[in-house]
């Protein structure tokens, strides 16, 4: 997981590299970084959906989907279709907010980086 | 799976927040991917406009067939009651002319309910084709964008129709056969902003475009080389037109199809890479 690289970039370059501060560990983790970007693009997706695209085993998603959810940036919502059990994601107003930071920080480190 | 993100914090924090955007945006653009459906519309829409084809005769209000009917509702009355209001109102039809077949009536006014309705299924099998997929399309993003694409298209028409000084509210809003298939451009346009879908929104704009000369031709513009010709040719008439209009759907369609298609394998290969 690059929670850790994502670390390094904070702590080894925080006061050079303004938008860093920006970058939050909740939402930088590539994982939960993958759930909010899909999520943001649908009104709401299905767990299975979400485990193919990031290519992920049931029990790792769930974990960080536990953790998105109690950071208040999607909600989980759990259903039937017919006898099939189905899992719903939905982002929140505060997690498409946290993607456009992470994102925004993203490209603006970029930038910089790519200035220096 | 290997991700960009992670080979690139090897090569220290520009590749790392690099890999994690391309991801991020190869995510996205995969799962808008998943919900690709406008060339079943496109296609959906250019059959329908080809079935119009053979009524195209008798209910497109072109001014190229020496007619000029100038309101649907009079036209209407016209039809039910059997009295003309071609040549001279109120007197009998001459041969030719609208003549009271009430046939000819619901085949012109079918397309008024037929064209929204079938807006209204392709968005319910939209709807449920995502759910089947695991990803539910965004409700307000379509509103948002059909709210925006009908305001743009209809402001950009009364700049037009003023700019001409025409007699827009007869010629327009009451017009006839044209004014319904408008819903299908403005709902082309909507869904290519919406799926992101240049080729969907270019066809989106041609059809409004092309139904915009056709009443051009009505407002006495005269740069429509097909209007009123003094001995009409099958290019000539409304039969022509109306392909025309099919033709643009069913072509993009296929395009569209193609495109989606490769979406879908160049959105699998980003996401994999």
């Amino acid at each position: 997981m690059s929670t850790g690289d994502a670390t390094t970039v904070r702590d080894g370059q925080e006061e050079e590299l303004h938008p860093t501060r920006s970058l939050d560990d909740t939402v930088h983790q590539r994982v939960r970084l993958g759930v909010l970007a899909i999520a943001r693009e649908a009104d709401r997706v299905e767990f299975g959906f979400l485990k193919r695209e990031l290519g992920v085993t049931d029990g790792n998603l769930s974990r960080h989907l536990k953790v998105l959810e109690e950071s208040t940036l999607i909600t989980v919502e759990k259903g039937y279709a017919g006898r099939r059990p189905r899992t719903w994601i939905t982002l929140t107003r505060e997690g498409a907010q946290a993607l456009e930071t992470e994102l925004r920080a993203l490209r603006e480190l970029v930038r910089r980086l790519d200035g220096t | 799976m290997a991700t960009s993100a992670l080979s690139g914090a090897q090569h220290g924090p520009r590749a790392q927040a690099a890999g994690l955007l391309a991801a991020a945006e190869g995510w996205r653009a995969r799962t808008r991917a998943q919900m690709n459906g406008a060339w079943v519309s496109l296609l959906g829409f250019g059959v329908l406009s080809l079935a119009a084809v053979p009524f195209a005769w008798n209910t497109y209000n072109f001014g190229a067939h020496g007619r000029n009917l100038n309101s649907y509702p009079t036209f209407a009355y016209a039809e039910l009651t059997g009295l003309c209001v071609v040549h001279e109102p109120g007197t009998p039809c001459l041969e030719g002319e609208f003549d009271g077949a009430v046939l000819r009536f619901l085949a012109w006014g079918v397309w008024f309910v037929l064209l929204p309705l079938a807006w209204v299924v392709f968005a319910r099998w939209y709807r449920l084709r995502g759910e089947a997929r695991g990803v539910v399309p965004r409700r307000d993003l379509w509103t948002r964008t059909t709210l925006v694409t009908t305001t743009a298209v209809t402001t950009a028409l009364t700049g037009l129709l003023l700019g001409w000084s025409a007699s827009w509210e007869k010629d327009v809003l009451q017009n006839t056969y044209v004014s319904p298939w408008y819903v299908i451009g403005i709902g082309l346009l909507a869904l290519g902003l919406a799926e992101h879908s240049w080729i969907t929104a270019a066809a989106g704009v041609t059809h409004a475009a092309l139904l915009t000369v056709y009443l051009g031709a009505d407002w006495g513009t005269g740069w429509l080389p097909l209007q009123q010709p003094a001995h009409p040719r099958w290019t000539d008439g409304p039969h022509f037109k109306a392909l025309l209009l099919a033709a643009v759907l069913l072509v993009a369609a296929s395009a569209e199809w193609a495109a989606a298609h490769r979406r879908a394998r160049s959105g699998a290969g980003t996401v994999a890479a």
